[in-house]
Order: structure tokens, then sequence, then C-alpha cells
């Protein structure tokens, strides 16, 4: 890492973290527009920055583009919800029971890389199609980083603490929680971050393929579907998708920094 | 599409898990089910029949246009679906009665036995410059001979495309054997015949009319020609048990579509006008393009054509009596 073996650089302020960031999303938004203006790319194909973010402006104030993105929105929720409340559980059993996480290993291994899409008629089938795949669905794809990271969390506990709490006689339980799940909740987070931007793919390719009449994704696959096909519209229904994933992935990460200053600046990190 | 069954038992136990807790929250949709008797008999006056986003679905928004439905006492909510293999599941669920889907698949389905299929009545049938392989105006295709070793797009691979267009190449003294079909999905098909991935374009409407106008686009083979003349594409279909169930539903639904389709004959606004409710066709190119032939009547023999030739590909793997899949026609 260069942060080792350089001298620390000065934080940048908010301030200038944000212009930065800023000015990288204005720089981009002006690529697209030259290659759209001067015809190297088909503008057709790629329509130019400005006629998207327009687009993007005056969908919003479309009810029924409200209604899709909001459906994909609770689907978004629901799923990252309970993904969740399946793999953090999960993690810790499996984190902190080897026996269990040696029974279950191959198991886990072969179906984490699945892909998800694959499983919609399998999982149309059993439980009917709708809302229930694309959830079932996301919490299938988003459940893997979140199970992960809780168990590397727990495998990275200070062992003295777990020992010291063990010497006054705490159960396993007791451990687990007061020592093994906080220590490791960084890594949840993470993991959780992380399931948040994979949960919105799922949710949004879902409906593209199979979404039976509502979410963004529909949205998007009608747009695809006209002849010729509606890409400011494809592009502008991306752009709030993207925006989205922008935004609740920056107040997460706001947050674990401001629940977790300890852990950040034990690795060393500026806040 | 559909998993084989060791993979399905494998997975099985997590997706049941899953699904538990993804139904407790989800919901599931209840079918609305309230047979009146006041509908002259119907076992059934609701039902919901999935469509697809294309021309030929159009029948059943006709009928609910023109009240064609609501005279025989049926009230249908149609539910536009992706594609058909989204349906199957739907109607073996029961969270639908019926859908639009192409004999092709239906007939697949029926043979790999993923359900016992029931046609109601027949949905569309290919006309004249509907359908369309299409090459670009600078390209070397000139004649159906050129198309040998040439790579053509299909929407899905085995499908009632190229199951037309065999028919037809054979008829053109072309070799079958030497297309190369390969998949691409409706939108990708534009670009990649730009690209250059493919050498020829299998069209369908709207496209066969976008593509001569805004690309100068040649026709080179019509696949519903010749032998495959008004080749039967699509159709409205369910379970055996559903229409054991509900018989004199099935027999008010298929007077209504038969109905609309006399309708539609010789009258391109009353389907015009539809369109832009389950399609991406406006107003403007919904009167230039070539509709499909929409069936008034059932016709068993114009349809054992498509199983047959399916078995004679090998893509069934025993031979399907049709007329005992069909229903007597007992509309006017």
């Amino acid at each position: 890492m260069s942060a080792q073996t350089l001298a620390p650089a000065r934080p940048a302020s908010a301030a200038t973290r944000w212009s930065r960031r800023a000015g990288g999303a204005l720089a981009f938004a002006a690529l697209i527009e030259l290659l759209s203006r001067t015809g190297l790319v088909d503008p057709e194909t790629l329509p130019p920055a400005t006629a998207i973010l327009g687009r993007a402006a005056t969908l919003m104030a479309d009810p029924a583009f409200r209604a899709h993105a909001l459906t994909s929105l609770l689907a978004w929720a629901a799923g990252l919800g309970l993904a969740a409340v399946i793999a953090v559980p999960l993690g810790l059993l499996l984190g902190s029971v080897p026996i269990v996480d040696a029974a279950t290993r191959s198991v886990v291994e072969f179906l984490r890389p699945i892909p998800s899409v694959a499983l919609i008629p399998l999982v149309s089938l059993l439980i009917g199609t709708g809302l229930q795949v694309r959830v079932t669905l996301a919490v299938y794809a988003s459940l893997w980083p979140i199970l992960y990271n809780t168990m590397y969390g727990l495998r990275g506990v200070d062992p003295l603490a777990k020992e010291s709490l063990r010497s006054y006689g705490f159960g396993p339980l007791a451990v687990l929680m007061r020592v093994s799940l906080p220590s490791s909740a960084p890594f949840i987070t993470t993991g959780f971050r992380l399931a948040a931007g994979v949960a919105l793919i799922l949710i949004v390719s879902t409906e593209i393929v199979a979404g039976r009449g509502e979410g963004i994704g529909v949205f998007i696959f009608f747009a695809g579907i006209a002849v010729p096909a509606r890409m400011t519209d494809i592009l502008a229904a991306v752009f709030w998708v993207g925006l989205f994933g922008v935004l609740v992935n920056a107040l997460l990460v706001a947050a674990e920094q401001r629940a977790f200053r300890w852990h950040h600046a034990r690795l060393g990190e500026t806040a | 599409m559909r998993l084989g069954r060791p993979a399905r038992a494998a997975i099985i136990g997590l997706a049941l898990t899953l699904g538990a807790v993804a139904c407790s929250t989800g919901g599931s949709t209840t079918p609305s089910a309230a047979p009146s008797a006041s509908a002259g008999g119907l076992e059934k006056t609701k039902i919901k029949v999935a469509t697809l986003p294309a021309i030929d679905s159009a029948a059943i928004y006709v009928a609910i246009d023109q009240k064609l439905f609501e005279k025989e006492g049926l009230e249908v909510t149609p539910q536009v679906v992706q594609a058909a293999p989204e349906a199957i599941p739907m109607l073996v669920k029961g969270e639908i009665d019926a859908m639009f889907g192409n004999y092709v698949s239906m007939f697949q389905a029926h043979d790999k036995q993923a359900l016992k299929l029931r046609i109601l009545a027949e949905g569309s049938r290919a006309a004249p410059d509907s359908l369309s392989i299409m090459a670009l105006p600078n390209s070397p295709i000139k004649t159906a001979k050129d198309l040998e070793g040439k790579t053509i797009n299909v929407n899905v691979l085995h499908n009632f495309q190229e199951l037309a267009l065999t028919q037809v190449l054979k008829a053109n003294n072309v070799d079958p054997a030497k297309i190369k079909y390969v998949q691409v999905t409706f939108q990708n098909i534009m670009p990649s015949w730009k690209g250059g991935q493919i050498d020829a374009a299998y069209l369908g409407e709207p496209m066969v009319t976008a593509a001569t106008s805004s690309m100068g686009a040649r026709k080179i083979l019509d696949p519903a020609s010749g032998p495959a003349a008004e080749f039967p594409i699509s159709g409205y279909v369910s379970t055996q048990d559903w229409y054991d169930k509900n018989p004199k539903t099935a027999a008010a639904f298929q007077r209504a579509i038969h109905n609309a389709a006399k309708l539609m004959e010789n009258n391109r606004e009353v389907v015009a006008k539809v369109l832009p409710n389950f399609t991406q066709i406006d107003a403007a190119t919904a009167a230039t393009v070539t509709f499909p032939y929409f069936s008034s009547n059932d016709n068993p023999v114009r349809l054992q054509r498509v199983a047959d030739w399916m078995l004679e590909a090998k893509w069934l793997t025993k031979a399907i009596d049709v007329k005992s899949l069909m229903s007597p026609t007992t509309s006017g």
C-alpha cells in the first residue's frame, strides 16, 4: 500500500472531496456529450448527456415511471433486508462453529457462483411469479457478501479479548454477543454495503427478464423493444438506478465511518 | 429455460427456504374467481390471460375494446409478459387462466410434459411480408442461395422462425443445414446487424417496415411463403386440467377471439387502435406495418403441419396429434 511507504497525505476536506467527485461526473457527462454531438458514436445509440439528463428529469415527474421506480425500490429494500436477516445469523453460526462450517462448506461453495437469473424458472415454478421472484433472487445474490464478511469478521476477533471473557466464566453465547459480534460489525456493514449494490443489480435485471409489468427494469425492457429503441428513455432510467446506487453507497459509507470510528482509526485510515 | 430434475432436487431445499420467507412478505396473488350463476352458466366469468407485447396478441385486445368478451359474459384481464417462457410457470401454478404463446414453445413444453396443453383458440398466422429475411443495401447477399454459409439471427434457437425458414429454404434449393443461427435478443438485432455479427436479419413487424424505410434494407426471402405460407405462429392456450374444469368459459373465450378476428379481417383501424395499449408501436407506425393473419376459426390440419415439422427436425420426442388438443369451433 502506498499509504505505508509515502508520508501520509493530508486528508482532503469534505468540500474538496465532493468537488473532485462532482468534477469527475461532469467530465464523464461531457465525454458522452462530445461523443454523441460529434457523431463519433451514433447519437441514436448514445444520445447526448444533456438529452439523457433532461429526460431523467421529466421521467421523475411522470407518475407511471415513479410507480415503476417505487416497485423496484420496495423490492430492493425487502430483498436486502431479508438477505441481512438470513446472512448475519448464518455467518455467525458458520464463523463460530467450525464443524458446521466444514459440513456446509461444499454446499455453500456450490451455491454461491450460481447466477441468480438462471434460477428464475425454478423460483417461478416453486413460489409463483412477480414480486416473489425478484425479492428471492435479490436475497439469493446479496446473501453472499454479508455471509462471507460476517465469517471473516469473526476470524479477525482479538483472541485475547475472548479468552479474558471466558476466564471470567462467560459462556460462548455471551462471548459472541459481547466481543465477537461488536468487533466484526464493521466487516458485516461492509458486506451489507456490497450487498446493497448486488441487490439493486438483481432487482433491475430480473425485471428486465421477467418483471411481469412492474419495475424500472420493465420500463427499460419496453423502451428497448420499441423500433427504433428509445435509448434516451433507457439511459435516463439507468441514470436514476445509478444515482440511487451512488447515494445508498455514500450513506452507508458515512454511517460506517461514524459508527466504527475506532475500527477505522485502528486501520490507520482517516475518516 | 427449464432445469432438469436432478438440478431441481439439488437446490430445492434452499429455494424453498428462501421462498417461504419471500412469500410471507411478498404476499401471493390469488386469482379472483367468483363463478356467477347469472352469466349463462359459465364456470368462471373473470379470467386472466398472459399476452405478449407483439402485434400477434392483438385479437384479445380488440375483443376487449369491442366488448366481445362482455357479450359472452366474460371479463378478461390481460397481463403483458416479456416472453412466453415467463408465462408457463404462471399457467402451471394457476396464477393465470390462459396464455398467448407460440405453438413451437407450447408443443415443446407439452412434449416434455411440463404441462398438458389445451389449445383454446388459434391466434395468428404469418401473412406475406410480416416476416422477412433482409440484407443491408451494401450486402453481397442478393438471392436465397447466397444465404448458404451465412449467419442469421433468431429470437430463440429452435423455434418457429427456424422451422418455417427451413421449409422455405428447401423449396428454394438452399441447404438449410448451411445456415448458421445465432440467438439475438430483440433489442440487439439492429446493432448486431449494423455491426456485422449477423449477415442477414430475420425480422418481424414492425422491424421489417422500419428496416426498409430507414436503412434501405432489401428483402431476400419471405420465411412464410411457399410450403410455409400462412404458417400458424401463436395461439391462446391453457392446460387440459383448466379446460376440463371450465369448458363453457373456454368456448365463450374462443367465440370472442374468433369474432374479434372476423372484425379485424378487413378493418385495419380496429387493430391499429389497440396496438399502443400493449406494444411499443405508435399510431403512425401502426398505419404502415403489415399485420399477421388473425385466425377466425380453428383448423387442426394447418396446425398439424407445425407439429409434423417439429418431429421431422427432432424437436419432439414423439408425434403430437394436434386435433386431440383442440376444441371444436363454436363460433358461428
